[in-house]
């Protein structure tokens, strides 16, 4: 496994619509030095420097070259990483191989995205094959519609529960000062708002945010040092879907196999967790829209298959339940692409560290699973702890 | 320093050139003459539509077994797209509402194809109903997704 990783620094922007008081470099910077100050190091103390965003969402290749100063990177080593809606994770993944590996004593991670600048949406379509599907494909609001649909199918869960399960997002968003959308909702708002891709409405997508959010890695011989307690990334797993899946997105009348449940149930055997809603006890998944949440609360093993959206119904998954799940308002309530992966990690290491404020889960939290997601299906799964 | 924040507009209209290499080829190539092919996995056995080079399961050639599956199917999903949407193939909003559906088509049970159904009407398509592929006529057809316009319900 090699050398043991913790996370020593944490920051993240306050995430909004229109940035334009900062530019990128600007947004990026305010970030990185929020996790500096929290780590309490300097620039000079990072051995590496790990960025990551969706290329072309802001019309501009290599933006790594544009944002090197402030993200630190100057005469560093480091890479830029971009793996979609997972890049977050994935450049969080790098920063952890880079330290694990003995070669780096510190890293810092930084992802970003700056969607007051874009139509994100017309970048993202070109993801798809141009031949076969992209005359159809109604990016991301499609996945999720087809989601949605087959979910309700298959195990009788009404709008009523993604409505639902939408207004517990809007809930907890509110108690979290990064958020991007503090909606006070009603699940009639939810239902009454207009359909983009039915079963998917309005009020079901992330919005486009603009964000940064930087952690700061050491090995365990820095982190002893550290004044704040460490949160340690105790193991990682990582898996992709075959190529096929991006044709249609349907291309089998039934995945017969997820990313996301190959990932967990090999991270879960690792680490001895057989029972994931007792042995986790706080999750941060990747839902940029509610109708996600149900396959993913399934796939992570929280509960039996078709069973999600009865737990959601009966509310455990709030902030006080017994299965807090996206206590920071999720994907759903803040997007800024680049940065999700990173926030979801980031969000999961304050709940352990008790620092997460009025989003604080109500039960003793010392154990998280992290992850992100794209429509790619490259899948990282991180497994955090409060002690070794 | 305090003044007015400056934002410039930047237009991108590019051009890019894609080949659709042998496998896909020839399956556009089918559709020019109203057939729709998949090829079949050597290894295990399981169909790919469209048609691809390597099986990604077993990392094996695909061979040379060609499946001529039937214009007929059953809808296993659809959706109805509302809000217009990008499309990457035009550079612009594609026109909107159209009805989605991903459909098993006889002939290729562990498959589904992917297209629009000529029905509008929500209360009238459903899970489990039969539809067919409708093609251009001949000469209109230039071995693309849309030689077939899009499939009809099955009386």
């Amino acid at each position: 496994m090699g050398e043991r990783v913790a996370i020593v620094g944490i920051g993240q922007t306050d995430h909004r619509f229109i940035r334009s008081d900062v530019n990128h470099e600007e947004m990026i910077n305010e970030a990185v030095s929020l996790a500096l100050e929290d780590a309490g190091l300097g620039i000079k103390d990072i051995d590496t420097v790990i960025i990551d965003n969706m290329d072309l969402f802001e019309g501009h290749y290599l933006a790594d070259g544009m944002v090197v100063d402030g993200a630190g990177m100057f005469l560093k080593p480091g890479l830029k990483m971009n793996t979609g809606g997972t890049s977050g994770a994935t450049a969080v993944a790098t920063g952890w191989q880079h330290v694990a590996s003995g070669v780096f004593d510190t890293a810092l991670v930084v992802g970003w995205q700056k969607q007051d600048a874009s139509p994100s949406i017309a970048s993202l379509v070109t993801a798809r094959e141009p031949f076969y599907d992209r005359g159809l494909a109604a990016g991301a609001v499609g996945i999720f519609a087809s989601m949605g649909l087959r979910y309700m199918q298959e195990t009788g869960c009404e709008e009523e529960h993604a409505a639902l399960a939408r207004v517990i997002m809007a809930d907890n968003a509110r108690r979290n000062p990064h958020a991007h959308l503090k909606l006070d909702l009603t699940t009639r708002d939810v239902l009454d708002s207009r359909v983009l891709v039915w079963p998917v409405r309005l009020l079901h997508m992330s919005p486009t945010s603009c964000g940064a959010c930087a952690l700061v890695l050491a090995n365990e011989k820095r982190a002893e040092k550290q004044e704040k307690p460490p949160v340690w990334i105790r193991d990682l797993e990582t898996a992709h879907r075959e190529v096929s899946v991006f044709r249609g997105g349907c291309v089998e009348p039934q995945p017969a196999v997820s990313a996301i449940e190959v990932a967990c149930s090999r991270l879960y055997k690792r680490n001895g967790i057989t029972k994931p809603a007792r042995d986790v006890d706080v999750w941060e998944l990747y839902t940029p829209s509610s109708w996600a949440l149900f396959p993913w609360m399934e796939l992570f093993h929280i509960c039996e298959k078709g069973e999600a959206w009865r737990l959601v119904e009966k509310e455990v998954i709030r902030i006080e339940g017994e299965i807090p799940i996206e206590p920071s308002g999720g994907v759903v309530s803040t997007n800024p692409i680049g940065a999700s992966g990173v926030i979801r990690v980031a969000e999961a290491a304050l709940q352990l560290r008790g620092e997460a404020g009025d989003r604080q889960v109500s039960k003793k939290a010392e154990t998280a699973i992290a992850t992100a997601w794209g429509a790619a299906s490259w899948i990282v799964v991180f497994f955090l702890s409060k002690h070794l | 320093m305090n003044g007015e924040l400056l934002e410039i507009i930047i237009p991108l209209d590019l051009r890019y050139k894609w080949g659709a290499g042998p496998h896909l080829g020839a399956f556009l190539r089918g559709l020019k003459e109203g057939k729709i092919f998949a090829n079949r996995c050597p290894e295990c056995g399981r169909l790919q539509l469209p048609p691809t080079p390597v099986c990604g399961r077993c990392h094996v050639a695909m061979g040379e077994e060609w499946i001529e599956l039937s214009h007929q199917g059953e809808v296993i999903s659809y959706s109805f797209v509302v809000d217009p949407m990008y499309d990457a193939g035009i550079g612009d909003m594609r026109p909107v509402p159209y009805t989605i559906a991903a459909i098993v088509l006889d002939g290729g049970p562990d498959v589904a194809f992917f297209h629009k159904l000529e029905e509008e009407d929500p209360e009238k398509v459903q899970v489990g109903m039969r539809v067919e592929a409708v093609f251009r006529p001949p000469a209109e057809r230039e071995g693309t997704m849309e030689d077939i316009i899009h499939f009809r319900t099955v009386s």
